[in-house]
């Protein structure tokens, strides 16, 4: 009883250094994070002149003007297909990237494949872009001539409104599966390789340990690989303007996009942040609902 | 003790914190000016070295250059705007064309007239350029800005193609019936006759030679589904659904030109090294005026140095600006191979231009026939607008003449 006391008296103590410690951390949480939310929110609710400052209160002006434009809409649809393919498609990929290289392959060149795959995530999005702009041309581009000699008509990869988020999709897992297949092959690490081999003795085969035993172990790892995949791509931005730059039309682009738009080239600020409370909305429910659902198949030790 | 000594580690760093920052706004007693600039490392340097050549008269003033690339003029305010509201106001600016008409509307700017007319030096200068890019940089009939170089458009086509399809070599004057049956001749199997982009500078040629803009006389009122802008989408996307032209969107027709898949492409003087890099020659290429439906035209853009309104050292501004568009300056930014000299003694000059290709001269006649890019107050909207809607047409989800209406009651409800 006395011993648990004096630990508590301790803390209280310790409290205070404990703030000292967390207070540039906070000041700078303050400031780049808490403080600029509330202001967005508050220019939300007015017109707000960039150039002279001045602005006046609207009320849900700028809100209803992004309901009754269609443009939003097209980019909130698009946004959501991002979400959906590039989280599943980066995750996934990744995870079978975190496989193969610790389980499959020689481990011998294990090292090399983990650098390769993860290589294009260094790479500088303004060289990814001209790469693969250079790829993905209709009439001089790399994939279409090999499509050609495989006897397939030219596909309009970034001038074909049916085409252009697939491109986006597919520059996106380019890059960043990498990151997540790293992320995993650290979780890869906790499963014991006895069990493995227990369980391929009583007769397991491949799909089954990697469905019993794999994932569950990493399922910690995935989870948080799929987080941060789908509040990535709810705020998909830089593979998008490298490659399509939203086009062609509004086809691929994405709500981060048309706040960019809005803001930066339209100057005007209360669409813009009243479409990135929209956005901030919209983040928390899937938020939400992945830390719920996640109680269904997250095991934590 | 413990507990003494982690205070004191996280007292340690607050402070270490707080006297970085105040290192950051400690005084300064000389006279400073901000420039800012645009541009690659070059042109970063070229004005370098005219700040050295100001400082020699100058030497009690600090000049800090910023020097950022532009991806897009709206970014360049934006970046503009964020200097004045952090204290940073730049007092000498180099701004694109497009970009003008948005900082005087802003009262960004400081009217030049009264300044070059009380100095000699300034007015001689001011007589040397062409008067129809001084026009550009003219709001409400005060100049603005006093340009470092220019832009325009010609075709340039390849002479071994049209050799081979034993086509005559297309003469100044030429209409865009005469082009479009030239393009259709020297299409052939992985080669096109001529290729477009969807991008704005490098179509309004097509608008100029219509006798059609973007923006009416006014300068302001936007004119995106005019009869004569119509016209020349629908000619262009005719061009390009009969095969005659790649896909605009995302086809490279400088790098096609090159390497001899595509025979005739519109541009300007800064694709001139690359394709001289690439190996091109007199006898490859050269260039002619754009094709004439109801005018001959082209287009011109280009940049000019001005002065900042919030500048607190106006004369020193102004000796600033003089050294910016110093015959020394523009010889060195001409020497670059970018832009077109804007004085028409520079931009003859061989030793300026060079000799490649043989109509090398033929350049700066179009920017003596060309129109100025359309730049409203409201620019960033108008481009992105209107190069949305091109896109719908060129993707096939619109035609030509619905797309440019919904641009033009787009741009109309976002400038109310």
């Amino acid at each position: 009883m006395n011993k648990k006391k004096n630990r508590h008296k301790w803390d209280k103590k310790e409290l205070k250094a404990a703030y000292l410690f967390t207070l540039p951390s906070f000041i700078g949480f303050m400031c780049f994070v808490l403080i600029p939310i509330m202001w967005v929110i508050v220019i939300s609710f007015h017109k707000y002149n960039v150039f002279t400052g001045a602005s006046t209160f609207v009320g849900m002006e700028n809100y209803k003007k992004i309901f009754a434009d269609v443009r939003s809409l097209t980019a909130l649809k698009n946004t959501l297909w991002y979400t959906i393919c590039c989280s599943l498609g980066n995750t996934a990929i990744g995870l079978i990237l975190a496989v193969l290289v610790d389980n499959i392959l020689p481990k011998k060149i294990t090292v090399f494949f983990r650098s390769v795959y993860f290589f294009p995530s260094l790479v500088a999005l303004t060289f990814v872009a001209i790469i693969w702009q250079a790829f993905f041309q209709t009439d001089a581009g790399v994939i279409n001539y090999y499509l050609g000699q495989l006897g397939i008509a030219k596909i309009g990869w970034l001038n074909d409104q049916a085409y252009s988020k697939l491109s986006v999709l597919i520059l996106d897992i380019w890059k960043n599966s990498g990151m997540s297949m790293l992320l995993i092959l650290a979780g890869l690490q906790n499963v014991d390789q006895g069990l493995l081999e227990a369980a391929s003795i009583d007769g397991a085969n491949v799909v089954q340990r990697f469905f019993k035993i794999i994932i569950p172990v990493a399922s910690p790892q995935i989870f948080f690989v799929l987080v941060m995949n789908v509040t990535g791509a709810l705020r998909i931005y830089e593979s998008i303007y490298v490659l399509t730059n939203g086009g062609p039309g509004d086809s691929s682009r994405s709500l981060v996009m048309l706040i960019a738009e809005k803001g930066f080239t339209s100057f005007d600020y209360g669409t813009a942040s009243a479409l990135s409370i929209m956005l901030l909305i919209l983040i928390g429910i899937v938020t939400v609902f992945q830390f719920v659902g996640s109680k269904w198949w997250v095991h934590y030790e | 003790m413990r507990k003494m000594m982690k205070k004191a580690i996280a007292l340690g760093l607050i402070a270490t914190m707080s006297m970085s920052a105040a290192t950051i706004v400690h005084a300064e007693d000389e006279v400073t000016l901000r420039v800012l600039n645009w541009g690659n490392t070059d042109e970063e340097n070229i004005a370098n070295d005219a700040i050295a050549r100001f400082n020699e008269e100058n030497p009690n003033v600090k000049v800090e250059q910023t020097c950022v690339p532009v991806e897009s003029w709206s970014d360049f305010i934006q970046k503009w705007i964020t200097m004045c509201t952090s204290g940073e106001a730049p007092d000498v600016i180099s701004l694109g064309l497009e970009a003008v008409n948005m900082a005087v509307s802003n009262d960004l700017l400081v009217p030049l007239d009264d300044i070059i007319s009380d100095d000699e030096e300034l007015t001689a200068k001011k007589d040397q350029y062409a008067p129809s890019l001084l026009d550009g940089f003219t709001v409400n009939d005060s100049l603005y800005g006093l340009p470092n170089g220019t832009q325009t458009m010609v075709v340039y086509y390849n002479k071994h193609m049209f050799d081979e399809a034993g086509l005559e070599y297309p003469q100044d004057g030429w209409t865009w019936d005469q082009f479009r049956e030239t393009a259709e001749k020297l299409t052939k199997d992985g080669v096109y006759g001529f290729c477009f982009p969807c991008t704005y500078f490098q179509l309004t040629p097509w608008w100029s030679t219509n006798n059609a803009a973007l923006v009416g006389e006014d300068g302001e009122t936007p004119t995106v589904n005019s009869e004569g802008i119509v016209e020349a989408v629908d000619f262009l996307n005719g061009m390009y659904k009969d095969g005659i032209c790649p896909e605009p969107i995302s086809s490279d027709g400088y790098t096609m030109f090159a390497n001899n898949q595509v025979a005739m492409v519109g541009a300007g003087r800064w694709v001139l090294n690359t394709w001289q890099d690439a190996g091109l020659t007199n006898d490859d290429f050269d260039c002619v005026q754009w094709p004439v439906k109801e005018k001959e035209g082209s287009v011109y853009g280009g940049s000019a140095w001005c002065i900042g309104s919030t500048t607190e050292h106006q004369d020193l501004a102004i000796e600033l600006l003089k050294e910016m568009v110093s015959d020394e300056t523009l010889t060195a930014v001409a020497a670059g191979g970018q832009q077109v000299p804007p004085t028409e003694t520079l931009a003859t000059s061989t030793d300026v231009m060079g000799t490649c290709p043989d109509n090398i001269m033929g350049i700066w006649k179009a920017v003596t026939i060309a129109d100025p890019i359309a730049a409203p107050s409201y620019f960033g909207n108008l481009e992105q607008t209107f190069l949305r809607e091109l896109e719908e047409v060129f993707s096939g989800a619109k035609e030509p003449q619905a797309a440019m209406d919904d641009a033009q009651s787009q741009i109309e409800s976002e400038i109310q």
